[in-house]
């Protein structure tokens, strides 16, 4: 098991490594990935933020509040990381806000999953960490790295706060991993589909757009007439007066 | 009974809204709840908020109404990226791929997630769902209405006839349609001057007031203005093909090259600064775009005023936040009056539409069917941790480029408002930046006393203080003031109680030369400010506290400017206000009735 473990950490570091060397010396590819780090974090903040009205204990609401401003340092330094490298606007990926668990889910259920999150997170920042020159890029993510290793100790500490068997931890956090897996699974699904798709959609392009691009141009740009914009009440091609 | 759910969303600004009988009683923008600003995704918390103020869930809904029609929007979407071949690929595969995948199927996937059946949801025209945001929220009996927008379905600028007792409630007269855009030429000229289109625009105007409009008759040739309205002419853009630039060389060609988003712009509002010819340059280019959009704006309120001969006029849109051009619109006395709901982007489209479908209210004298903050509300037992907190780390949290000297918390609870705004008027007048928490959250982009940042309005200093630590806020950027009704005629040149857009910070003003200087920080460089009256019965702690602050200082106005850090929606949440406050240079955070004071323990940043 150790071997396998071992095995797939090295795989992850020569990914990265192989990552950052062939793709991140484009500055607008490396700004994209911050960029989606800086979402990252973004979404772990509003995560901890949404399960807050959850607990009642103050000291665990204290614990999660600290993890809340610490991803939000995150975000921000991932965004000030990515600012100096794009050459346009920094745009973050702002998808849909999905609550890790149903709201009448048990909350050690959340806190379970946020060790592997939050595991995972350290393992992949520590592999970007050691395989980037000194820079301050660097030093963001090593100030990333040692707060994420709080974050693994504090949410662990939380699940078995919460949770009444402890037997049950180890259980939710397999489940979690599965589900880390299958959601990576569907995202390289997604980018293959991607991929069919615009060589489809191009295609489709080439096809279509020849044809019906003049047309489609007359639609647009066509001159406007005086004599019809003049007309006082005229009813337009696309708004129909309408009765409420 | 009858409850109207109406939703917007799917390009930015998501937001739902609740009618009971013709009135908006909730609602709040997506952003607020998820923390993404401009979030443009299915707005299910703010559905979720809207019918727990109701106590309702969606069974009891009678009709959805969404804000447009997502067939006709997929037409426009297709034939644009058509016509821009053989150069736009890519964006005809982007956009495809979004509206094949999702957004032609929206009428299904709201359907699917609220669990109605078909025959409960009715899309409406946006241009329509922005003009009933905007007149059957005003309680007017008749008015003119103007919407104007980056784009609809294919309209583009809206002129409608609105007249509570006719049979066409709600009457269109003429749309200019995609791609003569107002809204899109301002954008396009947002991106040329370095800002984020559909985001920006409000810098565009800012920098404007440093500018002489000297590019004016350059860009009346790209934004033409006649009797009968206007045209963009189209060889200076490139709409069909926008991830290339909204703008072609010609428009450069034109003004000049445009403003790289990282160069700098040393402008400031509290003070008059000499720039480089090249930096100014942007600032005249600011000025003559929002001259030449002004004039458009001017000639069809001049076209819709010969077209209905009302007296009053109803604005909706994303134009509608263009709040110098509004005055002009007012001042130019063309209409009596003018009405701006408190969110008239795309995000009250929302509202309008539920507005639409629900039944029609009775006209009022005043007093908009719309309640302004209806938002969730801020509970101060959420910071039950507070004396948890150890301030010896704050410092680690602070927000980049914030630093904050050692310090520690310190809690007060008050028994009444009297007492909170009492102590508080007087930490204002100490110099104190305050966090001002109180009742739901505002329902627009504003501001307006639920949700601000506070400070004493006469020291330009701490103006500054907020804008570098605090707000990270470019200093070309005015603040908003926020007075009582009572001394609104003694600080404003041109007040006049029965234009409710000076409410909800709709509109600027010029400030009385012999008040300016007590209200020198929240002045734009050209002596105008945007204005919030304050009544007591819009808030009544708000309206307390600004009364308490007059007492004091003899004006009763106070720097009002919005709660969250740069990049950020407005706060809803308590603990979010809290997050704000620990990262920033605030001094006090008030949620209800509980004070969350910073002790300093250093000299050099006490007050």
């Amino acid at each position: 098991m150790l071997f396998f473990r071992k095995l797939i950490n090295s795989v992850e570091q020569i990914k990265v490594y192989l990552t950052i060397k062939l793709f991140w010396s484009n500055p607008e590819k490396k700004a994209r990935v911050l960029a989606t780090f800086h979402g990252t974090e973004a979404d772990s903040a509003w995560q901890l933020l949404h399960v807050m009205p959850k607990l009642q204990q103050p000291q665990a609401r204290y614990e999660v509040f600290q993890h809340v401003l610490e991803e939000m340092v995150h975000s921000e330094l991932f965004r000030k990381e990515a600012v100096t490298y794009a050459k346009g606007h920094v745009i973050t990926p702002s998808g849909e806000r999905q609550s890790l668990y149903r709201d009448d889910a048990p909350i050690w259920k959340f806190f379970a999953y946020c060790v592997v999150g939050e595991k995972a997170a350290l393992d992949r920042f520590s592999h970007v960490a050691k395989s980037l020159p000194e820079s301050s890029l660097r030093e963001t993510f090593k100030r990333v790295l040692r707060d994420e290793a709080g974050h693994v100790h504090n949410a662990k500490m939380l699940a078995e706060e919460f949770a009444v068997n402890p037997a049950d931890i180890e259980k939710e956090v397999s489940a979690a991993k599965l589900r880390r897996l299958k959601e990576a699974w569907m995202r390289q699904g997604t980018t293959v589909t991607d991929i069919f798709a615009n060589i489809f959609l191009t295609c489709l392009y080439f096809i279509v757009a020849p044809l019906g691009f003049i047309a489609a141009r007359q639609k647009i740009y066509s001159p406007r007439h005086t004599e019809e914009v003049e007309v006082r009440i005229r009813p337009s091609r696309t708004l129909e007066a309408q009765t409420i | 009974m009858s409850y109207t759910l109406g939703l917007s969303f799917g390009f930015h600004d998501a937001a739902a809204a609740l009618a009971f009988n013709g009135e908006i009683i909730s609602y709040a923008a997506e952003e607020r709840f998820t923390r993404q600003k401009h979030d443009r995704n299915f707005p299910k918390y703010a559905i979720k908020h809207c019918l727990n103020v109701a106590g309702i869930s969606e069974d009891d809904l009678d009709i959805v109404a969404y804000h447009e029609s997502p067939e006709q929007t997929f037409s426009r979407v297709l034939t644009s990226a058509i016509a821009g071949f053989p150069h736009s690929r890519k964006e005809f595969a982007t956009s495809m791929k979004a509206w094949l995948s999702k957004k032609l199927w929206t009428r299904n996937e709201i359907c699917r997630r609220l669990g109605i059946a078909p025959e409960k949801l009715i899309c409406h025209q946006h241009h329509l769902s922005h003009a009933a945001q905007s007149f059957l929220a005003s309680g007017l009996e008749s008015a003119a209405i103007l919407t104007i927008d980056a784009v609809g379905e294919w309209a583009c600028t809206g002129l409608f006839d609105g007249n509570r007792s006719a049979e066409t409630p709600i009457k269109l007269l003429k749309t200019f349609d995609y791609p003569h855009s107002l809204g899109l030429f301002y954008s396009t000229m947002t991106a040329f001057l370095g800002f984020i289109p559909m985001d920006g625009e409000c810098s565009t105007m800012a920098l404007a007031a440093f500018g002489t409009p000297v590019y004016a008759d350059k860009l009346r040739q790209v934004l033409q203005v006649s009797s009968d309205g206007y045209q963009l002419e189209q060889s200076y853009f490139n709409f069909d093909q926008y991830f290339k630039s909204p703008f072609s060389a010609k428009l450069t060609d034109l003004l000049g090259p445009p403003r790289h988003h990282k160069d700098e712009l040393p402008f400031d509002c509290l003070a008059a600064k000499n720039v480089s010819a090249d930096i100014q340059r942007y600032a005249d280019i600011a000025a003559s775009v929002q001259l030449v959009y002004e004039e458009a704006v001017l000639q069809l309120a001049l076209q819709l005023q010969a077209s209905t001969g009302a007296k009053h006029l109803c604005l909706a849109g994303g134009g509608a936040l263009n709040c110098v051009a509004n005055k002009k619109i007012l001042a130019s006395g063309i209409f009596q009056t003018v009405f701006i709901a408190p969110d008239p982007g795309d995000g009250g489209a929302a509202a309008g539409a539920a507005l639409l479908s629900s039944r029609l209210p009775t006209a009022k004298k005043l007093g908009p069917a719309w309640v302004p903050a209806s938002g969730l509300k801020a509970n101060a037992n959420d910071l039950d941790f507070i004396d948890l907190i150890d301030t010896n780390h704050s410092k680690r949290y602070s927000s980049i480029g914030i630093s904050q000297a050692k310090h520690k918390l310190k809690k007060t609870e008050f028994e009444s408002s009297e007492e909170l705004t009492t102590c508080i008027s007087r930490e204002l007048l100490k110099g104190k930046i305050v966090g001002w928490c109180q009742g739901g959250f505002e329902g627009g982009p504003r501001a307006l006393g639920n949700r601000s940042i506070l400070i004493r309005p006469d020291r330009r200093e701490l103006a500054r203080k907020l804008s570098a630590r605090v707000k990270s806020r470019a200093a070309y950027r005015p603040y908003a003031l926020s007075m009582t009704s009572e001394v609104a005629n003694q600080v404003l040149e041109d007040f006049d109680p029965n234009i409710v857009p000076y409410r909800w910070m709709q509109l600027v003003s010029q400030v009385k030369n012999d008040v300016k200087e007590h209200v020198c920080s929240a002045l734009h460089i050209d002596g105008t400010t945007r204005p919030q009256v304050v009544f007591p019965n819009d808030n009544g702690p708000y309206h307390q506290l600004i009364t308490k602050v007059g007492e004091l200082t003899g004006t009763a106005a106070l720097l009002n400017t919005s709660f969250n850090e740069s990049g950020y929606p407005i706060v809803a949440t308590a603990v979010e206000a809290l997050a704000v406050f620990s990262r920033t240079a605030m001094d006090i955070l008030i949620v209800e009735n509980t004070m969350i004071e910073k002790i300093w323990e250093q000299e050099d940043h006490a007050n």
